[in-house]
């Protein structure tokens, strides 16, 4: 070993703080170098001059203004907290400090993440739905879910039940159906077969099409639908400015015959890159049979008013009959208007087009915004859950000094 | 000097609020604290004022010492704390006094030693070793300083230096080892004059 290791022992050598093993391999070094003799005698000279300097005398009167000086402890709870706080050496509130940057840390990465695979997640859903719909085409007997406005979902489950009993061929001559007790009249006189079942479709399209291309895309899909002898209920092109780029979009609601919404799908889906398309398919055979039922009984209704109505002696009479007849025919209309939406909405099928430009509808993925953007819900998340959390923790908070200051109080007495 | 046991019992009761228990244990350890703030600054006022401050911060936090460590350990932690505060304090105060014609780590410095000894040149010259070395130490980082007059002037083991200093004992080790080594190159030849085994006086191997 060099002189150098030794030098580095001597230090140590002088104050007896050496391992046996060093100290011994130290010594036989010194006796045969004089340089390292040299150095321990300066070291161990420093040292025991140091040892020998005399103690300065304090001032006399240090001891009299300490004790004059010394104040009654402060009791309160937050001065000891504080000073309990001011105590800590930088050992030990270095360590802290880490762990709160930490746990910060922590929340901020995991709430970034949670919010991407949030994100990723609810993709999956909306692509599983999609497949969902596609499988409701296909069987054309699958009852959609509620939309708003729609009949609830205790009759769709309904025509639900019915549909096998239909299925079943002819020979069902019993009266009720699910329905109302009137709607019997009809419903044993004619048991509804597959063909006869009366089904609303609807789709939905969105295609994207190439930067500048939705005016023509438009015009081109207005053509398909009256191609297929369909109509344009409403249509709106809109010109928004996304970042400094503007950016187009197109909307319609036609309506087509049922029996070429397939085919005019297939048209428009055409136009560009389809990012989505639904079909949906509700069966609404009972309301329709059901209301078909009343339909007839207000009828006979009318005509039974109508021979009332001919043998009424008195003006008196003839009035309450007549009052009776508009009532019943009033009913009779509207049911009659009821019956020509159903036969329209089975008739023509509602299809909602939406052509955006290539670009416009998603960002790129990973921009730095969606990063920052991911933080600042995060953090956002964050201050909630403080907020939220801060009752609890100063409640918590409490008890905890109250057993610190019970077990403190009971360790020192 | 009071027994271990005695001390216990003294903390217990100063921290109770029995002023009159303090007071011995000031009694006891006034004399140490004083000196190694002295020693630390270098100024006669400012350890009066560390040393005030050191026991009346230990009053206050007397309730809080949970005897893990040694009470003489513990007080000069604060010792030392109190003194390198009062140190960086006065680094900064002088920061904004440049443009004063005195360059203030001499004056008080110079004026020290005239008090205590004369003046620094024959200081070098006629001076005990201990009183060059002290001179030398004056110039060093704190973080230097205070490490060798733990050692040599307190007297204490590294394991107590690693305590007072919160630090580990490799690093009592080294920095011990670093900071002596700089004294010795500091200090004038001369005062190893005496000393020298080697016929042409050198000394100073790398």
């Amino acid at each position: 070993m060099s002189c150098q290791v030794y030098e580095e022992m001597l230090s140590a050598y002088v104050d007896g703080e050496l391992p046996p093993l060093d100290r011994q391999a130290l010594e036989e070094h010194l006796a045969t170098c004089d340089t390292c003799g040299q150095v321990l005698l300066e070291l161990r000279s420093m040292k025991m001059a140091l040892q020998s300097l005399p103690e300065v005398e304090p001032p006399a009167g240090l001891h009299a203004t300490i004790m004059r000086n010394l104040k009654p402890r402060s009791q309160g709870l937050f001065a000891g907290l504080a000073g309990r706080l001011s105590g800590w050496t930088p050992r030990q509130w270095v360590p802290a400090v880490a762990a709160a940057m930490a746990f910060v840390l922590f929340l901020s990465v995991g709430g970034t993440y949670w919010y991407w695979s949030g994100r990723s997640s609810s993709g999956n859903l909306l692509s599983g739905m999609t497949k969902d719909q596609a499988a409701g085409q296909k069987t054309n007997l699958t009852t959609r879910g509620a939309q708003p406005g729609e009949p609830s979902s205790s009759a769709q489950f309904e025509g639900a039940a019915t549909a096998p009993r239909a299925k079943s061929g002819g020979d069902a001559g019993s009266g009720g159906t699910a329905g109302s007790g009137v709607s019997g009249l009809a419903a044993g006189g004619a048991v509804l077969q597959d063909a006869d079942r009366k089904i609303v479709r609807r789709a939905q399209v969105a295609a994207e099409v190439r930067r500048g291309g939705v005016k023509q895309a438009a015009d081109e899909a207005i053509g398909i639908v009256k191609a297929n002898f369909g109509y344009v209920e409403s249509s709106s092109i809109v010109q928004s400015e996304q970042g400094q780029k503007e950016a187009a979009s197109f909307y319609m609601v036609a309506r087509v015959p049922e029996e070429n919404l397939d085919k005019t799908i297939e048209g428009l889906a055409a136009l560009g890159r389809t990012t989505r398309q639904d079909t949906s398919a509700q069966d609404i055979t009972d309301q329709y049979v059901d209301l078909d039922a009343r339909l007839r009984n207000k009828e006979n209704e009318e005509q039974r008013l109508l021979q009332i109505m001919g043998q009424a002696k008195t003006v008196g009479e003839l009035l309450q009959v007549e009052g009776e007849l508009s009532r019943v025919r009033g009913d009779i209309e509207s049911m009659k208007a009821q019956m020509q939406r159903y036969d329209k909405s089975v008739a023509l099928s509602s299809l909602s087009l939406n052509i955006t430009e290539e670009g416009a509808t998603k960002r790129p993925p990973s921009s730095w915004h969606d990063v920052w953007q991911a933080f600042v819900n995060a953090w956002r998340a964050l201050l909630l859950f403080v907020a939220k959390i801060a009752p609890t923790m100063i409640v918590l908070a409490a008890i905890a000094v109250a057993v610190a200051l019970v077990l403190r109080k009971r360790r020192t007495a | 000097m009071l027994a271990l046991s005695d001390e216990e019992g003294l903390i217990n009761k100063a921290s109770k609020g029995d002023a009159a228990a303090f007071e011995a244990l000031v009694t006891k350890y006034d004399k140490g604290v004083y000196n190694l703030a002295f020693r630390l600054v270098s100024d006669r006022d400012d350890a009066m004022d560390i040393a005030q401050e050191v026991f009346l911060k230990a009053y206050q936090a007397l309730p809080r010492f949970r005897g893990d460590s040694r009470f003489s350990t513990w007080i000069y932690r604060v010792c030392v704390n109190a003194s390198l505060d009062h140190l960086r304090r006065k680094q900064k105060m002088a920061s904004y006094s440049l443009d004063e014609p005195l360059s203030f780590k001499e004056s008080p410095v110079t004026r020290e030693i005239e008090d205590e000894s004369g003046s620094v040149e024959d200081s070098v010259e006629t001076k005990s070793l201990g009183q060059a070395v002290l001179a030398v130490l004056r110039d060093l980082e704190p973080q230097h300083r205070v490490i060798i007059l733990l050692s040599d002037v307190k007297g204490y083991s590294y394991q107590e230096i690693a305590d007072i200093l919160g630090l580990c004992m490799g690093t009592v080790k080294s920095r011990l080892h670093r900071s002596r080594n700089m004294v010795r190159k500091l200090l004038p030849p001369e005062q190893f004059g005496t000393l020298s085994v080697k016929p042409d006086g050198r000394r100073d191997p790398r």
